[in-house]
């Protein structure tokens, strides 16, 4: 979701959620508000100057590293950086490394940070190129002569993570939010990585005026992003335990406009087996609650829930259920059948995938993510055995970052090991 | 085909829902209710795994193939998503069907017409992931090739969004708008003949307009400046190329313009599994060393289904009997094992044709009670190509500073 030059989604919103990318690739996300700090690599930090700036705007840490500061990037840091590094491999003479002296390094790192903070101007912002700094950095280590090709750029990575970090500030979406988690929190989003959390999403074939209905323990990754996608057009069905939507605070933080949170409507598990009988209830807003726990008589009970009943048709209720779609229009949207169903869960899917199939139309397709290999394969077995499904696809995708350089390309050595498996089946009915 | 996907019901107020349109909803609701096929429509048809293609229904026509003749029709008013059996039967091999499934990217990718290389749905999914496309994108393709890219940009940027697709072969380009125009997407993408490496996007795309440019081209490193032009702030710039040396070219110019960040180069590769009930012969070493299934393992694992207790492996694999066909066995027409030998060969296709009426009844969903092996299917797409990611500056200045940098 390119922010546009011109509207007004291309500003920070005081109260919106904004995704932070250092320049050491670390990921976090925050609400900024007026007056709040946030955390970033270990520090609280205000982030007052984040609001009103455009989205990918560039900052730095400003005096005593308790502030955000804007820095005009007319030419890509990332690119600054890249050059600097390549710089000072072009005059290195090859030589082999000498062993570091770490206290040494401490106190030239002190010393710099003396300079840094002398260097700021009176907005407090630094004037301080990073070249200059880097360039002194090296300057002061007599050991860097002495270092090989590879020792030297870990030397100047390590000195500019420290010295001159970098915040960008990102739109949170699929990507970056599945970024953010991947960094902080994989288990949050059962271990999905980006290329499986894409996958299950091209799987699903989410496109606008779609209707989907998503199991999601991913904290809220897979409905905010499906809502995203549509931008407001069509529906998801966000199908939850409990008598509490789950993953209302992660899907808040995808700052959905009204209509793409309109399109999201939470459905209890327990309610589905009703879907296809009408009840008497069914004018009445949809209730989450599983069961009524009323100590008081049959006849009490009656009178309090014709009572609520009334003002809940009347609109007088204050309770929150007026909000919600009445149980007759859940069931008509839900009789018409879904796209896609989508289930991530903790769960053994089996029983999920038995209790949402009825809400699957023909042809659509189920996409199941699951973080471990036997439950899905058993389910694929289990769903060629039903005779309803063509094309029952297991995959597992692996994602590998490589670095590209003249002379010096190859696959990087750490990447996460496994991003899950998924499986797909498109739904077949009788003749 | 997008719009028709959907069958658009007129949603009735709450009190307004009366017990006539909910009786009239309910009997299109059992299975929700599915596309309906039209004159001129595009259906899958898929065959035994993985084996699939396209065709355009036209009464009159028909469709002939190993598994027999079907009239195309015949699916005119129908629903797809579902098997469709053959009209003229085989003689002695009785009647066959093949799937019908609505055409999705993802199963189009595999029906197309190779003209070029295609982009694969695992690809496909990070591009799409990484560009952050939504419906209302604006998106420049340059190099349409088989429009495997091109229909899967459409899906998701429809149907408010446009792709501007441009690629220098006129027959690619005439064979693209053909098939833009069968999948009745030609509201939503426009394939024009235009060489972008050598005349550059067209003026009518303005500057800081397009949310994301997708290169498949063989020296992508000639249009990234442009691309950089056309880009709104924050719009991402996606590379797909084959070689390590193109990549490099173009990340010489994606640094060296000054106006791209989080540049990044990945690999995305695919494996698909294939699981089958199957357990390992136990040989017979004549000694007395058989171990027995339902020991400690077995109750400490208190789901477990696979029983057999009290049982050797020698009773059971006779029991179960599983074996393994061919690589690209089809996995739908997988049946329970218990009991039974999957037949070979000429022998199973016999036997899948002769069982047509029993293949057709659908069987509830159950947890298996026979073992089970997995294995990754024989063949598989290693590497597709590199993918290159970046994303523009928000930046808007004077250019000219930043072309410096380089």
């Amino acid at each position: 979701m390119a922010s546009g030059a011109d509207g007004t989604d291309s500003v920070v919103r005081d109260g919106d959620y904004v995704v932070f990318h250092t320049s050491d690739d670390r990921w976090n996300f925050a609400q900024v508000k007026r007056g709040n700090r946030v955390s970033l690599n270990s520090k609280r930090l205000k982030v007052d100057a984040v609001i009103g700036c455009e989205w990918g705007s560039v900052f730095s840490l400003g005096r005593n590293k308790a502030e955000l500061i804007r820095e005009i990037e007319t030419v890509s840091f990332d690119t600054e950086l890249h050059q600097l590094s390549e710089e000072l491999h072009t005059v290195s003479n090859g030589a082999e490394a000498r062993d570091e002296n770490e206290g040494a390094e401490a106190e030239i790192d002190e010393e710099l940070e003396v300079v840094r903070e002398d260097r700021h101007d009176e907005a407090g912002k630094v004037s301080l190129k990073s070249a200059d700094l880097i360039e002194l950095a090296v300057r002061s280590n007599v050991n860097f002569e002495g270092k090989s090709l590879h020792a030297r750029k870990k030397f100047i990575m390590r000195k500019h993570a420290r010295l001159l970090l970098r915040v960008r500030i990102l739109k949170p979406t699929g990507r970056t939010l599945c970024n953010v988690y991947c960094d902080r929190n994989p288990h949050g989003i059962l271990g999905m990585r980006l290329d499986t959390f894409s996958l299950v999403l091209t799987l699903a074939n989410v496109r606008a005026d779609g209707h989907y209905m998503v199991m999601d323990h991913a904290l809220g990754l897979l409905v905010g992003s499906v809502a995203q996608r549509m931008r407001g057009h069509g529906k998801v069905f966000s199908v939850f335990q409990g008598s509490t939507p789950a993953c209302v605070e992660m899907i808040r933080s995808f700052n959905l406009s009204a209509e793409e949170t309109n399109s999201i409507r939470h459905v209890p598990i327990h309610f589905l087996p009703s879907v296809f009988q009408d009840a008497p209830d069914d004018d009445l807003p949809l209730n989450f609650a599983t069961a009524r726990r009323d100590p008081g008589s049959a006849t009490d009970q009656e009178q309090r829930s014709d009572v609520k009943r009334a003002r809940l048709l009347d609109g007088s209720h204050p309770s929150r259920l007026t909000g919600r779609p009445t149980a007759r229009r859940m069931k008509y949207w839900l009789r018409a059948g879904c796209e896609s169903l989508i289930i991530a869960a903790r769960h053994d899917a089996l029983p999920l995938v038995h209790a949402m199939l009825p809400f699957l139309a023909s042809s659509g397709n189920l996409v199941v993510f699951g973080n471990n290999f036997q439950p899905m394969a058993e389910l694929q077995y289990a769903l060629s055995c039903t005779r309803s499904f063509a094309r029952i696809q297991l995959h597992e995708t692996s994602l590998v970052h490589h670095q590209v350089l003249p002379g010096r390309s190859h696959p990087k050595m750490s990447e996460l090991a496994s991003g899950g498996y998924v499986l797909s089946a498109t739904k077949l009915t009788a003749s | 085909m997008l719009r028709r996907l959907r069958t658009k019901i007129d949603e009735p107020e709450d009190a307004a829902v009366t017990e006539s349109v909910l009786e009239d909803v309910s009997e299109r609701a059992t299975v929700g209710h599915p596309p309906v096929v039209a004159e001129g429509d595009v259906v899958i048809v898929g065959e035994k795994y993985p084996n699939i293609s396209h065709e355009v229904v036209r009464a009159g026509h028909e469709l002939q193939n190993r598994y027999g003749r079907f009239r195309l029709g015949s699916l005119i008013g129908k629903p797809v998503g579902r098997r469709w059996k053959s009209e003229f039967e085989k003689a002695g091999k009785g009647a066959c069907f093949v799937n019908v499934l609505a055409p999705t990217p993802e199963l189009w990718t595999v029906a197309l017409q190779h003209r070029t290389q295609v982009v694969y749905s695992h690809d496909i999914a990070l591009i799409t992931a990484h560009l952050e496309l939504n419906a209302g994108s604006v998106v420049l393709e340059a190099g349409t090739g088989s429009c495997s890219m091109t229909f899967a940009l459409a899906r998701t940027v429809a149907p408010h969004g446009t792709v501007l697709s441009f690629d220098v072969d006129e027959e690619r380009v005439r064979s693209a708008q053909q098939e833009i125009k069968l999948l009745k997407l030609d509201h939503v993408v426009k394939v024009e003949h235009r060489n972008v490496v050598t005349r550059g996007f067209p003026e009518s795309v303005v500057q800081h307009s397009v949310d994301a440019v997708f290169l498949d081209l063989p020296d992508p490193n000639n249009v990234i400046r442009e691309a950089a032009h056309r880009l709104k702030p924050n719009g991402a710039l996606a590379c797909f190329s084959p070689c390590v040396e193109q990549v490099q070219l173009s990340l010489q110019e994606i640094r060296g313009s000054g106006l791209f960040y989080d540049v990044r180069t990945v690999t995305n590769t695919t494996r698909q599994y294939l699981t089958e009930a199957e357990r390992f012969p136990v040989p017979d070493l004549g000694i007395d060393n058989q171990i027995r299934r339902g020991g400690t393992c077995a109750m400490a694992a208190s789901n477990a289904t696979t029983g057999g207790a009290g049982k050797t492996d020698h009773d059971e694999a006779r029991a179960y009997a599983a074996i393994s066909d061919d690589e690209h066995a089809d996995p739908e027409m997988s049946v329970p094992a218990v009991g039974r030998k999957r037949p070979r060969g000429k022998e199973a296709s016999r036997a899948v044709s002769n069982d047509t009426t029993d293949v057709t009844v659908a069987l509830p969903l159950e947890y298996p009670t026979v073992p089970l092996n997995s294995r990754p299917h024989r063949d598989m797409k290693g590497h597709t190509s590199y993918l290159t990611f970046a994303y523009r500056i928000p930046y808007l200045g004077t250019e000219e500073n930043t072309a410096t940098v380089s």
